[in-house]
This record gives C-alpha cells, structure tokens and sequence, in this order.
C-alpha cells in the first residue's frame, strides 16, 4: 500500500531537478554575457565546435587587451555556449534558458542552421534581446525581416542572403565565357545538392541567373543531407550531359564521394562545387581527386592570404587544430557583436541593436555591413565570395580579377 | 490490466494534475516551462503510440508520420485557410487518424512484426519526402515558418497568450492537453475496450473465440493512436511555430520517441510521462557536462534499459509485486 | 438444438474431415472420442466457424450459421473453451472471466459473473491472481468460467482434461456435470474412451476424419470395437 506513490515520487524527483537547474544561477564578474547557440552536437557538431573556438577566441582577445574597441572602456565580456543539436525547439530551449538562467544581454544563434535562425529569431522581439545570426545564409530569414521590420528590429543575419554564392557563380563562368576559360558548350547547366535550405536555395537562385541568359536547367537533384552514394544522380546525369554541374554540400564526406564517383563517371561538364571544398577534410583528399575543380567560395586561405595565416596561427595555439572557414566568421561575428555593445556603452538592447545596424568594419573575411533587410551585405565592396580553383596542392583564387592569387588552368 | 495502468491508476492521475497544478504556481522560470512544455507535448505523442506499440503489442516505428501529418496539415489550414489553430489542430488530428486507417488496413494483415517494422519506417519516409518536395506549400527544408500561435483567451481582464516566448500560456495550455488525452485514455482503458486490447495482445486466438473480432479492434486502435499522435503533431506546430520535414519526420525523432517509451515502460499506462520528462529533463541537464553531454545521455538511456527492462512504469510495478509475494494473506483482502 | 450436417474440412489440400454428421440435443453431454490427428478439435473448431467448413451446415436451433462468423457466433448461443485453455495470461483471473461476456450487455456482466462464481466457488480466491501463474487445473476453470460468461446454450470443450492430474480430472468432470445441469449442452472431444462415454450421454467415434460409430455413451462403451481397440490397447499404452 505504502508504494503506491512511487510513480509520483519519481516525477516529483525529476520535476525538483529541473527547478533546481532552473534556479541555480551563476553569479556573474563580467561585465556583459553573451549567449552562442549552435550545433554542438549532433551531425552538424564539427562546425559547431569551430563556431564556438573563433567565438570563444575573439572574447579572450577582447578580454585580455588584444580586442579591436571602440571606446576607451571595453566592457568585460562573459561567453555562454549552448547546444541547438540542429533543431529549433532544443535551441529555443537554450535561449530561454540563457535568457532566464545566465541572463545573458546578447544572443548568437544559430551559428549555423537557418532553419533553427527561423525559429529562434522569434525570441528577439519576445524576450526584447538582440539576436545575431551567424552562418546562415537563406534569404527567407531576410524576407521574414523584411514581411515586418519592426518585429524584428534587434534581429541581424551575420552572413549574407543565400544568392551570395549564385551571383559569384554566374559572375563567374560569365567571365569563364568570355575569357575561353570553359567552353559554354549548349547552355545546359545541371545540380545535385542536398536537401537542406542551404542547397536548394543556392541550386534555385544559380538555375534563376542562368536562365535569365537563355541556359536551361536540365536537371535539379537532391540528396539527403550524408548521402554517399551519388550514382543514381550521376548516371542521370551522364545522359543529359550538361555543360555546368553545380553541387551543395554542406557535410565533407558527401562531398568526398561524390567527386570521387563523378571522376569515375567521366563526365565532361566543368563542375562546380560549392561550401565543402572550405572543408579541410574535403581539401586533405582535393589533390588526388579534385584537381582542376573550381569552388566556391575560397573565404578562407591561409596558404595564400598572410592574414588568415595569423589567424590560424592564434586558433592553433589556443585550441591545437587549424582554422577554417567557419572559425574565421565566428570570430569575425564575435568581433562586430563585441564593438557593437561597446559602442552602445551598456546593455541597452535596442543600442546594441542599432550599433550592429551601424556596422561598418572590416574582418577576416571582408567588410561588414548590413543592408536594409538586416543582412550582411555581398559583394566586391563587402564580403566578396571569390571563386577559386584546386592546383596541385593547394587552392588559389582566379576570380575576381582583382583579388585572384593564380590564373585558371 | 494492473500491468498496464499500475495499482490505482486513478489516483495516481489526480496526483500528476496535483503535481500539475502545484508547478503553475511555482515560480518557474521561461526555460523550465519551455522544457515542461516539450516533455508534455512528447508525452502525448508517446502516450498516443503507446497505444499500438506498448499496449497491442504491434511493432509499428512509423509513428512520427502521423506527428508530420498533424503538425503539417494543422500548420497549412491555419497559414492558408487563416483558421484559428483551436480548430485546426483536429482537423490534423483527424486527418492522421484516416491516414492510420490507411496505412493500418495493408499492416494489420502483415503477421510477421519485422516486416510491420519495416513497412511503417518506409511509410514515414514517404511522408517526409512528401512533405519535402511540396516545396511550393511547405517551403521543404526551407522551414514552414509563419505558422500563428493558438489565439489568445482573455478571462476578463487577464489574457492568456500562447506559441513560443509565452512559457505560462503555453505550458497551461499543453498540459491541459496532456490530462484530456491522459484522461481519456484512463476511461478508454477502464472499461471494456481496454480488457479487449489487452485480450488482444495476450492472445488473438482467444479473443477471436470469445467473438472479439481483433481485426476491427486494431484498426480502430490503430487510427485513434495516430489520431492522439496527429494532435500532439499540430499542438507542436502551433507553439514552436516552425517545422522541417526532417525535424518532425526525421529518424531523430523516431529514436528520442522510442527512447521516451522504453525507458518510461513500453505498454504502461503511465511510461510515456515518466519516459518524457526524465528523457527530456535530463538531457537539459545534461547540458552540464558540455560535450559530454549526448554521450552521459546514451548512458543513461542504456543503463536505463538494463537496471529497468520493462521501464520505469514497470520497475515500480515489480518491485510491489514482489513486496505483495512477501505477504499473500494481508494483500489479498484488498481485493 | 446444434447440428452438423456433411461437414467436410479441408487444411489446404488436404481434406481432415469427411461428411461428418453430429447432433447435441438440449441438455446433453455428448463426447467426441478417437484417435490422435482423427480430426476431433476440427469437428469443434467448424462447428464454432474458426474454421470455415468447405461443405456441409451448421445448425443451431434450425438456423443456418455459415453466414456467421466465429465472432458472431457467441452472440448466438454458443461458447468453446479452447484447447490448452488458451486465457489470457498475463490479465488476471477476474479480467479472463469478464472477457468472456464480451458478446453479451454489459448490464449482464454482473448476474453472469454471480452466476459462475456460484458454480465455480474455486475461483473466487483467486480473481485477482495473474491468470499465467496458476496451476493447469486452476487455468481449466477459468477458461470453463470465460465460456459459460456468454451464457451458451452449448458448450464446446476442446480437449478439457489435456494434461490435467487425476484429481483435476474427476474435478473438471464434475463441474461439467454441474454445468449441464443448469441446462447447458456440452460437446467435448477426449482421447480416452472410458472418460468420454462415462461422462457423456451419447458419443461419437471419430476416425481419420469420418464418424464410424455413433450411440449412448454406454452402448459406446459396451461396443465390441471400441472395447478391442480403445478399451484394450488404449488401456495398456496409458495417458
């Protein structure tokens, strides 16, 4: 009779658990908190843990005199990462529980995902906190931005609108053309990217620009996100014959394979592969089965750009792995939430806010500044996304132009 | 039916809506109620599904099917038809009630449970693809967003909102959900349809004999299974306000669902809820520990089903019976 | 009251059961004696429509049953207690019993649950006793009171005495006896010859699927085949 409750009990057990860990607050030294939340865990964690080292570099730089301030008093600033495991209500999740728990004055997040930014921007005119995005790239949070500015006043995209890769391609076989680079053959261009927001957006957007030129889109292939077999797609492929393959891929080892079964298909389309050659996973293997293959976008080259070189140098000596790409925007996204709140000289939210507005300040891997819509600009003038080429050993930048480090072979 | 609903099911329900009513009025912060919120909203679903895999004893892994077809379905009749989720929500109910009907008829007649396992996994895989290539109505991987919360209610001068950022609403509102289903079921398995279920399970040569036609049964059972997971789906939908195919219909959500039933009890009355909120909560604070977070929680989940194989619900379960073998004489008057 | 007329079953191609004739009046207990694999729990099986004839009619009071099924027929009159007692093991005792009014009103359940409570006083003990746990002798008592929940007017029993003890056995036999003097009909089916005739009014002698004898349960034990064959050999090769 007496345990009968015992059910009960163990509810009561996990419920007092969880009040505890909903209460037990850490008392804070710093002078500003800041909340990250990205993929820590799950498929996605490898990038999530680069985000977290350039975040996590940036703020000790800040905090050890080695920041680039604004005002004459930086405030003190105090990190708090949580897990968004790729999904958007585990990162609403982290957000209320940095905004109840750390009591945080900022948030960055998602660092990677666009459709967790979706959900989690919502937070910002709930919680009345700023919101910055790192990575991610659909232009739907954009378009969400603009279907009700004011709602969303303290969110901003760190990275720019997803036909940042789809300008810099098109601009870039427009000049291919011209320059005989590649033949342009009977204007058929083809994709297989994976099914993610990030695929799909780019494959749209690239097919979108092409057309406008009277190419036609012979075909749009979609993988899920991991797949390593692409020899369906492949010998589809191989009977349309396009002149232009494009493929997304955000996971390396997609990327690995699928070049790897498309060298032995042997089609003759020049290829484009877009976001896992900044992988260096992908880049490790790109000598033996990628050479000659354009990419985009070189952001990063340590090899080839003295200033990446530095900073890799930092990232290594910190954390003992290499930087790539995803450090280098976590950091630089750190930096323009850092000078904004120093800017704003305390922890006044629209302040912050208006001070990210405001941005203009050169980075790693560009100069940052938002447009109308929120959204880090692209382009020349802003974050270029220069396309480049494997040879040999390493990558080189051949376009644009005024940047590029090598010529086409 | 004690192995299912435990010794006093009754009150053991009047002390969860107790402990319920006890959490609105502590203080509780937005993160708690947000993860309470979840943990009830992951109940329903397994509570739902329960009903098929634990309590008929059918090895259906589709399930999380009928949660996409829920929140999906409710999300574009709220986004497009501009109705208010309060109705919405049934029609996704309903709807993944007739799409288990469907599904239920050709699997019902599968005798063999590793092709019933088989099938219902490629049936949610078909439904995620669905959902995925209607790319033109739920954006794909692109993220439905824009999905309205459930409309306010205002009780004179006190309004209550719902939908993400509006913890204390939403978590009311959820849990109001949770005992109405909770509660229904309690009745459903009390009386006569409950004993058929279980007579099903125990032995279909039997209950056929005793004129119980266990196909009709199962059916029935089948739909109002993915009926409850359908409204779990579209409650989902209307708080967190957006949805990707892969994280409703994702095999992510497969496993965190079957992990919440078997450590809860698989076939109890009362897993489901143990198994969401001890899954959900300590994941939470596992986040403690950093990275090494997901690998305590694959611990856990693991020592979990070696310390308690029939679930939590079930270890309490044994452990009275055991007590009641010490001392046949005094527990038999309590007949 | 039950008749079957012509019965003939097959199991695939395999035909079980020829043309068989049988009849159980108001009242009676009739036995269905032979050999293993002669076809016995068939006879009982058809006879409740859980195993669809490929010939001949079931009657019940006159009225044609093919066109109802084995989960109508309880709703008729009739109840089978299965082979091995077939409860429902891990339910308890009171739950088995109860399932066994399922095609009857519920507002019956309680009168019913009275009724068979006072012929099978055992019971009442252990209701709340986890069905799988009991003794074999104990499970045949709850699988007789789950039958006679439906109220039948006929009974069928197959194999009621399968693994039983001595003791169990003169038990269940005098529970049937009780039971058929509340007026319900048995037919059962058995291996052994003296236990079916001597507890039966009239038997049937059931061989590789044909009924090759037919009378009293006396005559059948007086009968000179029966004596030679199941009485004598049967005998010596002892259950």
């Amino acid at each position: 009779m007496a345990t009968y409750t015992k059910g009960p009990v163990a509810a009561r057990r996990i419920l007092a658990l969880m009040l505890l860990a909903g209460t037990a607050g850490t008392a804070q030294a710093q002078d500003v908190s800041i909340g990250v939340i990205g993929p820590m865990t799950g498929p996605a964690a490898n990038t999530g843990t680069a985000h977290r080292e350039g975040m996590e570099l940036a703020v000790k730089e800040w905090n050890e005199g080695a920041g680039d301030y604004v005002s004459d008093e930086p405030p003190q600033v105090e990190l708090v990462v949580e897990d968004s495991n790729s999904k958007p209500e585990v990162a609403i999740g982290a957000a209320q529980r940095l905004m109840t728990r750390s009591d945080v004055d900022m948030i960055i997040g998602d660092t990677l995902h666009s459709h967790v930014t979706l959900a989690l921007m919502e937070m910002a005119p709930q919680y009345g906190v700023p919101i910055l995005s790192a990575e991610p790239v659909s232009s739907a949070i954009a378009d969400k931005v603009l279907s009700d500015p004011e709602r969303y006043a303290l969110y901003y995209k760190g990275n720019y609108n997803s036909d940042g890769y789809g300008k810099a391609v098109h601009g870039f076989y427009s000049w291919a053309f011209e320059n005989d680079v590649v033949p342009e053959g009977d204007k058929t261009i083809a994709f297989v990217v994976e099914d993610t927001d990030y695929g799909i957006a780019n494959a749209e957007k690239i097919g979108e620009l092409f057309e406008a030129d009277g190419w036609t889109v012979a075909a749009t292939e979609t993988t899920p996100t991991g797949t390593t077999d692409f020899y369906p797609q492949l010998s589809k492929l191989r009977g349309l014959d396009p002149d232009i393959l494009v493929s997304v891929f955000t996971l390396a080892n997609s990327g690995i394979s699928f070049v790897r079964q498309l060298d032995e298909q042997a089609l003759e389309a020049s290829h484009m592969a877009i976001f896992y050659p900044t992988r260096p996973e992908f880049m490790e293997q790109a000598p033996d089965i990628a050479d000659g293959m354009f990419w985009a976008a070189l952001q990063f080259s340590p090899e080839i750009t003295p200033e990446h070189q530095a900073f890799n140098d930092r990232i290594e000596a910190e954390f003992g792995v290499s930087a790539n790409y995803s450090h280098a925007h976590a950091y630089c996204t750190m930096v323009v939430a850092l000078r904004a709140i120093d800017a704003a000289g305390g922890t006044d939210a629209d302040a912050i806010a208006s001070e990210i507005g405001g941005t203009d300040y050169d980075c790693l891997v560009g100069k940052y500044a938002f447009g109308e819509d929120n959204t880090v600009q692209s382009g020349p003038d802003f974050i270029p996304v220069p396309v480049a080429q494997v040879q040999g050993d390493a990558s080189q930048i051949i376009w644009p132009e005024n940047v590029a480090t090598a010529e086409p072979q | 039916m004690t192995e299912i609903l435990g010794r006093r099911p009754a009150l053991s329900f009047l002390i969860c809506v107790g402990l319920f009513l006890l959490t609105l009025v502590l203080p509780l912060n937005d993160y708690v109620l947000h993860i309470l919120t979840l943990s009830l909203i992951f109940a329903i679903f397994a509570s739902g599904w329960n009903l098929t895999l634990g309590i008929l004893g059918l090895k259906t892994l589709g399930h999380h099917a009928f949660f996409a077809i829920g929140a999906y379905l409710s999300a574009i009749a709220a986004f497009y038809g501009g109705v208010s989720p309060w109705l919405t929500i049934w029609v996704g109910a309903v709807l993944a009630a007739l799409a288990g009907l469907l599904i239920g008829l050709p699997i019902l007649r599968i005798r063999s449970m590793p092709h019933v396992a088989i099938v219902t996994l490629a049936f949610a895989e078909i439904v995620r693809l669905i959902f995925s290539n209607l790319k033109d109505i739920t954006r794909g991987e692109l993220g439905f967003w824009g999905i309205p919360p459930f409309d306010p209610v205002s009780f004179g001068e006190t309004t209550i909102r719902f939908g993400l950022g509006n913890a204390w609403g939403s978590f009311i509102l959820v849990g109001l959900f949770f005992f109405a289903v909770q509660g229904g079921l309690l009745l459903l398995l009390r009386s006569r349809p409950g004993l058929t279920f279980a007579a099903i399970r125990d032995s279909e040569a039997a209950a056929e004999s005793l004129g119980i036609n266990f196909g009709a049964w199962k059916l029935a059972a089948f739909a109002l299974s993915a009926g409850i997971v359908g409204l779990s789906g579209a409650i989902y939908a209307h708080y967190v306000m957006i949805l990707t195919p892969t994280s409703v219909a994702g095999p992510e959500m497969l496993i965190t669902l079957l992990a919440i039933i078997i450590v809860g009890g698989a076939g109890r009355f009362f897993g489901p809820l143990y198994g969401a909120l001890l899954l959900t909560g300590s994941l939470e604070l596992l986040r403690e520990f950093g990275d090494y977070r997901m690998l305590l929680y694959g611990a856990l989940v693991i020592g979990f089903v070696f310390v308690a194989p029939q679930g939590i619900a079930g270890l309490k379960f044994d452990r009275l019976r055991r007590r009641r073998g010490h001392g046949t004489n005094e527990s038999s008057s309590s007949a | 009251m039950l008749r079957l007329e012509g019965i003939d079953v097959h199991y695939g191609a395999t035909q079980v059961l020829w043309s068989v004739d049988m009849r159980v009046a108001e009242g009676e207990i009739v036995a269905i004696m032979g050999p293993n694999g002669s076809g016995k729990s068939t006879v009982l099986k058809a006879a409740m429509g859980l195993k669809a004839p490929s010939g001949g009619r079931v009657l019940l009071d006159g009225r044609e049953m093919q066109d109802a099924s084995a989960t109508e027929r309880p709703r008729h009159g009739m109840a089978i207690v299965l082979e091995r007692r077939r409860l429902f093991p891990r339910m308890s005792v009171h739950e088995n019993i109860v399932l066994g009014a399922y095609a009857r009103p519920a507002r019956e359940t309680k009168g019913s649950l009275e009724w068979v409570l006072g012929l099978l006083p055992d019971l009442r003990e252990h209701l709340d006793a986890t069905a799988g746990k009991l003794s074999g002798g104990q499970q045949q008592m709850v699988a007789i009171a789950r039958g006679l929940m439906a109220r039948p007017r006929v009974l069928l029993m197959d194999e009621p005495f399968l693994g039983l003890s001595p003791a169990m056995v003169k038990t269940v036999s005098a529970i049937m006896r009780t039971i058929n003097g509340e007026g319900v009909a048995i037919l059962f089916n058995e291996q052994d010859a003296k236990l079916s005739f001597a507890l039966s009014h009239r038997g049937y002698l059931l061989e590789s699927g044909r009924v090759i004898l037919s009378g009293s349960g006396q005559e059948m034990l007086d009968h000179p085949e029966v004596k030679r064959v199941y009485l004598g050999v049967r005998e010596e090769a002892a259950r």
